[in-house]
């Protein structure tokens, strides 16, 4: 997120898109609900009336995969009418620069699309810079290449006829929720946007994002409390764990990742390094060659040395895509021989799920490491399996639950909070750490006996004890200490002398030179001292009222960055370092003290001297983006499979996405109904806890299908009836719970009906059922690959 | 021809019987191993079934002859019934154990009913029916106690009970009092009735019975009314789920009437059963007295019934066609005799005992099928059935 | 002491059910078994039960032409003058000054008027062994004892269950009432019904659309046995008095006949 949870009370409108928040994030409806007592509006935009809905002031509904449509009609609403904050856009975002001639959109594909590689070339997408290399801008904002220019006839398209046309909202409806949410443009309201895994999981999910990014910098809410584009993580820890470089594409602290391409940390460098001519940009980016080497320290210690370019060559590279899906696929190949499953369930949490347990099926050896005997650990004994046939070694080690290990975790709002060991693991259950640990010691033992590069392992710095408790296991605060970063060598840094082993204190004093080590940059100053009361994620002070008017609760565990409580505060004040909306200040500059008031602000500068969105190059924010793959502004596509043809352009789907198998892509013809997978506030991603707990398996045992009373008359169904779903991957069996919440959709000229499935049930445990992901793709947004859970297509029956 | 109790024929009757019987017993210790839940089809929404309604409802009105010859006869002069007195006490001392031990099979935690002796709640209509059973069953065992006396030749302490009894009989009244007042006015006012009476007799200012102590058909007569009335107590508590054809805010009185009618009724039956079988004669005028006591019984239940019905504004909801007033009239209809108020000549007497005793037979159905209707209404009502069919009078409604 | 009460403000229910799990947590009532759904929506289990003492239900409401999903909250009122209390023939069931109706299980006889008695239909029964209990929610009284809110209060994400004094949440309920036009139906379930209880709901759509018990009569249950357990004491002194009387006057003949001591005649 860029705020955070407690900020939501803040806002005057909440938008929830792509998320059914109060369903499955309910600790999020204790502070929506205090938005709604301080007068909010709260807006739920969603396939199905949830529960979410019920507790929102005003519902859309809308066809499932069409939500860059409906923001983008926002998006034109605003522009059309002027609801912008004209000052905050001018002056924050790149709505003023120029773009080259080169770049172009038509039908459907922006400029520079190579259909034989189905890629963008994105240089076509280019600023127009001038002399000294800076990208040139027309502040009055009328020159037909700038970004304003550009957006309005880009978004000119998105009328509220066609929108609707699309989406299948009422027209009433969806007007009111444009009027509703962009009244927020006005300086002192602020609108505040939550989304889920219902925008990411999309084959255009990232645009879905970019699309909320947009709308949010036109509203001028970026920066400000109670705004903000808010992303509520599935998993109490996940924000950690991407914190920790744990998603494929990333190192510790969002690094990028080293693909075979860059032989050195110069290429590397090179290639991920953004510069900028313009003074005013921070281009805070500009600092990698410190956060790479101090992670390159942290790994390898005394072996990482300027000599050896820091132990670069110790980094594994990626060779092509990494992804999940990916990897399901070198599985199913043999390239993958084995895998270590840490509470993962992939037969029944990733996409065609037939697929993934074949796949299991494929490995010499896999290891499930989990608190429950999982679907994935036991594929090889599945309904319909013969052990016989599969030669997988399987190893099923038992892991301690968060709740019996010291260590932390990082909330969506980037709040880090220590958390203690309440109760001793069961039997042999240990912790990840003690398990990994163990595992370097069996490799580095391994290594003896020859080997491949066994340098990597073997020079691994690895100084976390073994001395917390009589199981060896280590201790948490010395890994805290390792990722806060510490000084390699004696070093003079403007005057103070910082010792070797001395905590950093902040991620401004990291060196690209290796005389600083550093697990996670963005993790610097959370431990900045040697002893356990130094720990600030520990810290539990709640703050007075009258002195943080906004609940910031600064001394209330720690945040990345550097304690930021809202990112990118610099744009919530005026070029004076005034507050836009001084009821609800997150920074303000005294003039008199010459320093800022209120939470850390983004970058210490004065203000004015430096641009407010230091992670871009540009120091601006993007209403047009050249970061991602497939399009600099998100343009409507149907998911890969739809029941109707893209009404806007002659490209039905998106142009760049990643479809594994199109054979195993069904046709509206076959396969009528539009369907959609979802969660219930009752069970929990792919079940191993929450279908072994007997008070939560009696409140929903059973695996269903809603669906609408109309669609379910046409077939013959009544609640409580066992009915098949198939789609071209495969099919299961629920029982139908016929409903209101579902109606059918009037688009395109045509009725559309949805059915939901939520996918929390697989063959083991106490509560089983179909896993609704036998009927999902293995079809990937290209910017992440996530899969396309959302938005499909299939057919039901009565059993 | 004579016939022994211990000499019984085995007729298929007798057969038909003794296998209900024990399949009966067996499924009553079954509930002693798994439950309530296991022998019947009790539920949340309907504690209490048919059990209570046959056995404690309907039952107790059969054994209420007791009381009623009781007060016929020494209170208001009956001497012709006395020898009635003999087998009605039988009839109702057999009558309430049973009903004890049957009760024994529907209380949840039957091992526990002695709680009720030193947890007190004296405003629960179930602590009267607790009490009153207790009391009276004492009663009955102590005016039982001369049968064994003379069986057995027990002079001595036959003479230590006729001392004994009466201030038995008043320290349980006594007792009852404090315990459903717990107030020492009423006590002591009570205590001086008594107490004043029984010194009375002492004294031979008034008449002492040689046969039986006033005192203790008193106290039978007190604790038997106060029993009775108080079934009728326990449903006033339910207005809202019992429907109004049945519920009445006088409840207990029509109880306590219905248990005099059934009572009389139940000694007629009770004394022709056992000259026929015993092979005694029917004392015939003795029982035609009683049939027309009992006709009166009846004749002002019905009147009774009729006027609650029509007062109360309810007259009219008998004639709508639904379960509740269809169950009504057939309650009515089949289970009131009203052959007794048809004018013309009396009951016949007729010298076939058989047919008599069908008749008599007849006689005693119509209270305990409306005492065990009005039972059974609240149980079958369903769960929350009686939302639609039991409006609530406007006055007593929540308005905020 | 102030009595204690607790609000269901149903329209900031978000039917998320952390109530109902953490009541059974906190008793440790075993989960039942079922299958799919036992009421409508996502309802489970059936209804209250010897198991469950707080059920959320799921209702789908049509207001203004459109279908709202509205949720209700089933458990023990916790009256004033509770129906079951006075009921009790040996006060296993008594309500506390604090405002929680407690169940003393060592009293218990097991005669189950409690259930008849009860207009909301709360009290259950443990009929499946042979050594029942009655059970019901209890308003975790031994947690207010120990300076603690209610279980279902605790976890309720959204403020929908506040615990506190019982005027104080009646004025707070009448405020978000006269506050919300519209957002709210004019009554205060609770307030009136039985009595007065101490567990009060408000909601957006009239209660019957939610199956709450609407035929609960504004008095308390024992206003309707009072005037004859009053009478008791009354009919026993009349009925000594009458059955005395009349015995006199009907022997004073045979008074002087008499033998000074009895014996055994038939």
């Amino acid at each position: 997120m860029t705020n955070h949870w407690i900020d939501m009370k803040h806002a005057d409108v909440v938008m929830i898109c792509g998320s059914n928040a109060v369903e499955n994030h309910p600790i999020a409806a204790h502070w929506i609900m205090k938005a709604k007592e301080n007068g909010a509006i709260v807006v739920s935009c969603d396939p199905r009336y949830t529960r979410t809905s019920a507790f929102s002031d005003h519902y859309c509904k809308m066809r499932s995969g069409t939500d860059i449509a409906f923001v983008n009609g926002m998006i034109n609403y605003a522009l059309q009418n002027d609801r912008i904050q004209l000052e905050y856009v001018r002056h924050y975002t790149n709505a003023t620069f120029l773009l080259n001639p080169e770049y172009g959109f038509a039908d459907g594909l922006f400029a520079g699309y190579d259909e034989a590689t189905r890629s963008y070339d994105r240089t076509k997408w280019a600023y127009e810079l001038d002399a000294n290399g800076v990208p040139k801008r027309d502040m009055t904002m009328r020159h037909p290449r700038c970004v304003l220019q550009l957006m309005k006839a880009f978004y000119a398209r998105y009328d509220i006829d066609t929108v609707c046309s699309i989406t299948g909202t009422p027209k009433d409806v969806y007007r009111k929720a444009c009027e509703v949410y962009t009244s927020t443009w006005a300086p002192d309201r602020v609108g505040c946007w939550l989304y889920a895994m219902g925008t990411t999981q999309h084959s255009h999910g990232t645009q879905n994002i970019r699309s909320y990014a947009i709308l949010q910098l036109l509203l001028g809410n970026m920066g400000m409390a109670g705004g903000g584009v808010n992303a509520m993580r599935g998993e109490s820890n996940v924000q950690g764990s991407t914190d920790m470089g744990l998603l494929y594409h990333s190192l510790p602290g969002y690094l990028g990742e080293p693909v075979a391409a860059m032989q050195t940390l110069s290429t590397y460098l090179e290639r991920l390094t953004p510069t900028s001519k313009d003074p005013l940009s921070a281009n805070w980016w500009q600092n990698y060659p410190k956060y790479i080497t101090s992670l390159l320290k942290a790994f390898w210690g005394t072996h990482a040395r300027k000599d050896n370019d820091f132990a670069y060559s110790y980094l594994p590279k990626t060779v092509g895509n990494h992804s999940y899906m990916a990897l399901v696929e070198a599985m199913h190949a043999g390239t993958i021989k084995g895998l270590f499953c840490f509470g993962m369930n992939p037969a029944v949490g990733g996409p065609n799920s037939t697929r993934a347990r074949e796949a299991l099926g494929k490995l010499d050896w896999m290891v499930a490491i989990d608190l429950f005997e999982t679907d994935s650990s036991v594929f090889w004994k599945r309904p319909g399996a013969d052990p016989s046939t599969i030669a997988t070694e399987v190893f099923l080690l038992p892991a301690a639950a968060s709740v019996e290990k010291e260590g932390s975790i990082a909330n969506s709002g980037r709040w880090c909070q220590w958390r203690y060991k309440a109760v001793e693991p069961p039997g042999d259950a240990r912790s990840d750490a003690w398990i990994i640990t163990r595992l370097l010691e069996g490799l580095k033992k391994a290594y003896d006996a020859g080997g491949a590069f066994p340098e990597p392992i073997r020079q691994l710095s690895w100084d976390y004890g073994q001395d917390t408790d009589s199981h060896g296991e280590p201790d948490a605060h010395r890994v805290a200490r390792e990722i806060n970063g510490y000084f390699t060598e004696d070093r003079d840094i403007a005057g103070k002398l910082w010792k070797a082993g001395d905590q950093a204190p902040g991620f401004a004093l990291l060196q690209a030179d290796g005389s600083t080590a550093c697990g996670s940059w963005i993790y610097c100053g959370s431990y900045p001292g040697p002893g356990k009361t130094d720990n600030r994620l520990a810290r539990r002070e709640k703050s007075d009222p009258a002195r943080d008017p906004l609940s910031m609760h600064p001394n209330w565990a720690w945040c990345w960055p550097v304690n930021r409580r809202i990112l990118y505060n610099r744009a919530s004040v005026d070029a004076q370092g005034q507050p836009w909306d001084s009821k609800r200040a997150v920074i303000r500059w005294n003039v008199d003290a010459k320093k800022w008031e209120g939470d850390v602000p983004d970058g210490p500068w004065p203000p004015a001297e430096k641009l407010p969105f230091i992670m871009r190059p540009e120091g601006v924010a993007c209403l047009f983006a050249v970061a991602l793959v497939d399009g600099p502004f998100p343009e409507h596509y149907e998911p890969v499979e739809s029941p109707i043809r893209n009404p806007l352009s002659a490209v039905q789907y998106s142009p760049v996405c990643k479809v594994w198998d199109l054979k195993s892509i069904g046709e509206p013809g076959e396969f009528p109904i539009v369907a959609t997978t979802y969660r219930v506030s009752e069970h929990w991603q792919a079940g191993a806890m929450t279908r072994n707990m007997p008070w939560l398996v009696e409140l929903v045992p059973d695996v269903f299908v809603e669906l609408s009373p109309n669609l379910a008359r046409s077939k013959g169904i009544r609640t409580g009836d066992w009915v098949r779903v198939w789609t071209k991957r495969g099919e299961l069996k629920a029982r139908a719970l016929v409903t209101n919440r579902f109606e059918p959709l009037f688009v395109a000229g045509r009725t559309v009906d949805q059915i939901g499935i939520p996918w929390h049930w697989g063959y083991a445990g106490i509560a089983k059922g179909d896993s609704a992901n036998l009927l999902t793709a293995n079809i990937g947004d290209p910017n992440t690959f996530i899969p396309e859970y959302k938005a499909f297509l299939c057919d039901l029956a009565k059993a | 021809m004579r016939r022994s109790v211990l000499n019984v024929r085995l007729s298929i009757g007798i057969l038909a019987l003794a296998a209900i019987a024990v399949v009966g017993i067996g499924l009553a210790l079954y509930r002693f191993v798994a439950g309530i839940g296991a022998v019947s089809n009790l539920n949340q929404g309907y504690p209490w079934g048919f059990w209570i309604g046959a056995d404690v409802l309907a039952g107790i009105a059969l054994a209420a002859g007791g009381f009623v010859v009781a007060g016929l006869m020494h209170m208001f002069g009956g001497e012709r019934y006395h020898p009635l007195v003999r087998p009605t006490i039988l009839t109702a001392f057999l009558g309430y154990l049973l009903f004890v031990a049957a009760l024994m099979v529907d209380l949840g935690r039957p091992w526990t009913i002695w709680h009720m002796m030193i947890y007190w709640h004296h405003e629960s209509p179930m602590f009267e029916v607790g009490w009153c059973v207790m009391m009276y069953t004492t009663i009955l065992f102590m005016e039982f106690l001369p049968v064994v006396f003379e069986r057995f030749k027990l002079d001595r302490a036959y003479a230590i009970w006729t001392n004994a009894a009466p201030w038995g009989a008043i320290a349980l009244l006594v007792l009852f009092a404090f315990a459903m007042t717990q107030s020492i006015v009423w006590v002591l006012a009570i205590a001086c009735v008594l107490i004043g009476f029984e010194s009375l007799i002492r004294l031979g200012i008034v008449h002492r019975d040689p046969r039986m102590p006033t005192m203790l058909l008193m106290a039978g007569i007190i604790f038997s009314t106060l029993h009775q009335s108080s079934l009728g107590s326990l449903f006033l508590m339910v207005p809202h789920k019992l429907n109004h054809i049945w519920y009445s805010p006088i409840l207990p009185i029509s109880f306590f009437v219905s248990a005099v009618a059934a009572g009389v009724a139940m000694v007629i039956v009770e004394s022709t059963a056992s000259a026929w079988y015993f092979g005694r004669k029917v004392e015939e005028e003795l029982l035609k007295d009683v049939g027309h006591v009992l006709t009166w019984a009846i004749f002002f239940t019905l009147a009774l019934r009729a006027g609650d019905l029509v007062l109360r504004g309810v007259g009219t909801e008998l004639l709508v066609l639904n379960p509740q007033s269809f169950a009504f009239w057939i309650e009515a209809l089949v289970g009131l005799d009203r052959r007794p108020l048809v004018p013309g000549p009396g009951p016949s007497i007729q010298h076939q005992s058989g047919r008599h005793a069908a008749d008599e037979d007849e006689r005693q159905r119509p209270d305990t099928v409306r005492r065990a209707g009005t039972g059974v209404h609240v149980l079958v009502a369903g769960p929350r059935g009686w939302e639609k069919r039991c409006p609530l009078p406007t006055s007593d409604r929540p308005t905020r | 002491m102030k009595t204690k009460a607790l609000l269901i403000d149903l329209p900031r229910c978000t039917g998320c059910r952390g109530c109902q799990v953490a009541c059974k947590q906190e008793y440790k009532r075993l989960a039942e078994k079922a299958t799919f759904f036992s009421g409508p929506g996502y309802q489970n289990p059936a209804d209250l039960s010897a198991e469950t003492w707080c059920l959320v239900t799921y209702n789908e409401v049509l207001v203004n032409g459109r279908y709202d999903w509205v949720f209700g909250k089933r458990q023990c009122m916790h009256c004033e003058v509770p129906g079951c209390a006075s009921a009790c023939p040996v006060k296993a069931l008594e309500k506390l000054d604090s405002g929680p109706v407690v169940y003393h299980r060592d009293k218990c006889i097991g005669c189950r008027y409690c259930m008849l008695a009860c207009p909301f239909v709360v009290p259950r029964f443990e009929y499946e062994t042979w050594n029942p209990y009655i059970t019901k929610c209890t308003m975790c009284a031994h947690r207010q004892a120990a300076g603690g809110i209610p279980a279902c209060a605790k976890a309720c994400p959204t403020g929908a269950i506040t615990f506190g004094d019982r005027d104080v949440l009646i004025r707070e309920a009448e405020r978000r009432i006269a506050g919300n036009p519209g957002a709210y139906v004019h009554h205060i379930y609770g307030l009136e019904e039985a009595g007065g209880t101490c567990v009060l709901h408000i909601s957006s759509v009239p209660f019957e659309e939610l199956g709450y018990v609407m035929r609960v009569p504004r008095s308390p249950m024992v206003a309707h046995t009072e005037p004859a357990m009053k009478a008791v004491p009354m009919v026993m002194f009349g009925l000594a008095t009458v059955l005395g009387a009349s015995y006199a006057l009907r022997t004073r003949k045979e008074r002087s006949s008499q033998p000074a001591d009895g014996g055994p005649t038939s």
